[in-house]
């Protein structure tokens, strides 16, 4: 008998197919998937969170010392602003405001959950007029108003289970990288959403404290001049991450100043505020 | 933004340099599958025929890994199932390179069949997470000039 060892056939036991056409499938496929299951979880999610009862989330928040009433006169003058500005919201009976002062350099002012708004002193530092502080105290109260704190969790912790569930289990890389990436677009972009409406309710409430809406444009304006100082040096504004470029915001509040009649100049109130 | 533009520049540099080194890869596996062709291999324990005896040990040993590109594309596969084809010319070059390493051992002792060929194929990089998928190829016969 007579033995031979032939040559391989190529096409057998490796596949011919172009490496990048099945990637292209695969990728626009499995992210298409996956940014519509992010879509649809957060829109879900954001929904849900709203049911949650107020009290609920201020249980939740109970236990942080960070939140624990402090004896600063600066956080006093902060809380009689805000509750003046509250009566012009239209807050539900059951919401309760709360106002912190952190003497940290941050350039910020943020609400979260349980009716808690910290204010930075790095921003307050920023600041000149009462007018500009009330702008940021009604945009930061407008977020609570609307739910945004309780919405933003639903959507974190609904996006990261589903994260968990397609990636974390089998230490998947190129899944949880592309989950990731749809989460995070769509975080963005609903929280720039989030950040018009507030600045249209903070508007309407500038407008029946003070007459006028000028102390929103002063601010837009400092942002403004802070977000190109940032660009040029490094000063960090933790503010404009997750906000929309601040001249567009006082684009926005401008168009819509006509139908909501808001009159867009006037005298600014001189800030009397002490920081501790 | 900038774990994005890491795992592009990853998965550039591994999908070109890894092609090439692949094709190249080929090139000389088809080369020297040529060169070897007069030493057979069977996978029966004794040539028909001839007695049992005489038979030396040759061994080729190969440990091959994925590039990144292939790695990233095989676990977008994993989640929605297929032919991993990706993985497919790893193990298919991992084998016949052991294979030639055990025919060119063959070779130096002077053989020109190799009976009782076995393989065995070993993950490992098992279990390790983020680790590129990388195996172990053992080939082993017994070597014997007829």
């Amino acid at each position: 008998m007579r033995y031979e060892n032939h040559e391989a056939d190529e096409s057998v036991n490796v596949s011919q197919e172009h490496p990048l056409k099945e990637f292209a499938q695969l990728i626009i496929g499995i992210g298409l998937f996956c940014l519509l299951a992010v879509i649809i979880l957060s829109v879900l999610s954001e929904t849900l969170a709203k049911q949650v009862p107020f009290e609920f989330e201020q249980t939740m928040v109970e236990r942080f010392d960070y939140f624990k009433p402090t004896e600063s006169p600066t956080a006093a003058e902060l809380q009689r602003l805000a509750d003046r500005l509250a009566t012009h919201m239209g807050l539900p009976p059951e919401i309760s405001l709360t106002v912190h002062y952190d003497d940290s350099a941050t350039i910020n002012a943020l609400a979260t959950l349980g009716g808690n708004i910290v204010f930075f002193k790095g921003l307050l530092e920023q600041i000149e007029s009462e007018d500009e502080l009330a702008a940021v105290m009604a945009h930061e109260i407008a977020h609570i108003k609307l739910r945004h704190p309780i919405s933003a969790l639903g959507k974190v912790v609904s996006i990261a289970t589903f994260t968990a569930f397609v990636g974390g289990a089998s230490g998947n890389t190129a899944g949880n990288w592309l989950v990731n990436s749809s989460a995070q677009l769509t975080l963005m972009s609903y929280s720039r959403d989030q950040e018009s409406a507030a600045d249209l309710l903070a508007a309407q409430a500038l407008q029946q404290e003070y007459g006028h809406i000028q102390g929103a444009e002063k601010l837009f304006e400092r942002f403004a001049t802070l977000e190109a100082e940032q660009i040029s040096s490094k000063i960090s504004v933790e503010a404009f991450r997750s906000h929309p470029y601040s001249s567009d915001r006082w684009e926005d509040l401008k168009n819509q100043s006509h139908e909501s009649a808001w009159v867009l100049s006037g005298t600014l109130t001189p800030l009397a505020l002490e920081l501790d | 933004m900038s774990g994005f533009i890491v795992v592009l520049t990853l998965l550039i540099i591994g999908y070109f340099v890894g092609t090439i080194l692949e094709r190249k890869h080929y090139k000389s596996i088809i080369e020297r599958e040529k060169t070897l062709r007069d030493i057979l291999v069977f996978d029966n324990k004794y040539p028909a025929g001839e007695p049992g005896s005489g038979g030396q040990l040759v061994r080729g040993n190969v440990v091959v890994s994925v590039d990144y590109f292939k790695r990233f594309v095989a676990s977008l596969r994993q989640l929605v199932g297929g032919r991993l084809s990706s993985y497919e010319s790893l193990l298919d070059r991992g084998r016949r390179e052991a294979v030639l390493r055990m025919k060119e051992e063959a070779k130096r002792l002077g053989a020109n069949h190799i009976f009782n060929v076995r393989f065995e194929t070993a993950s490992i990089s098992q279990g390790a997470q983020n680790a590129l998928g990388s195996v172990e190829v053992l080939v082993y016969g017994s070597a014997v000039k007829l």
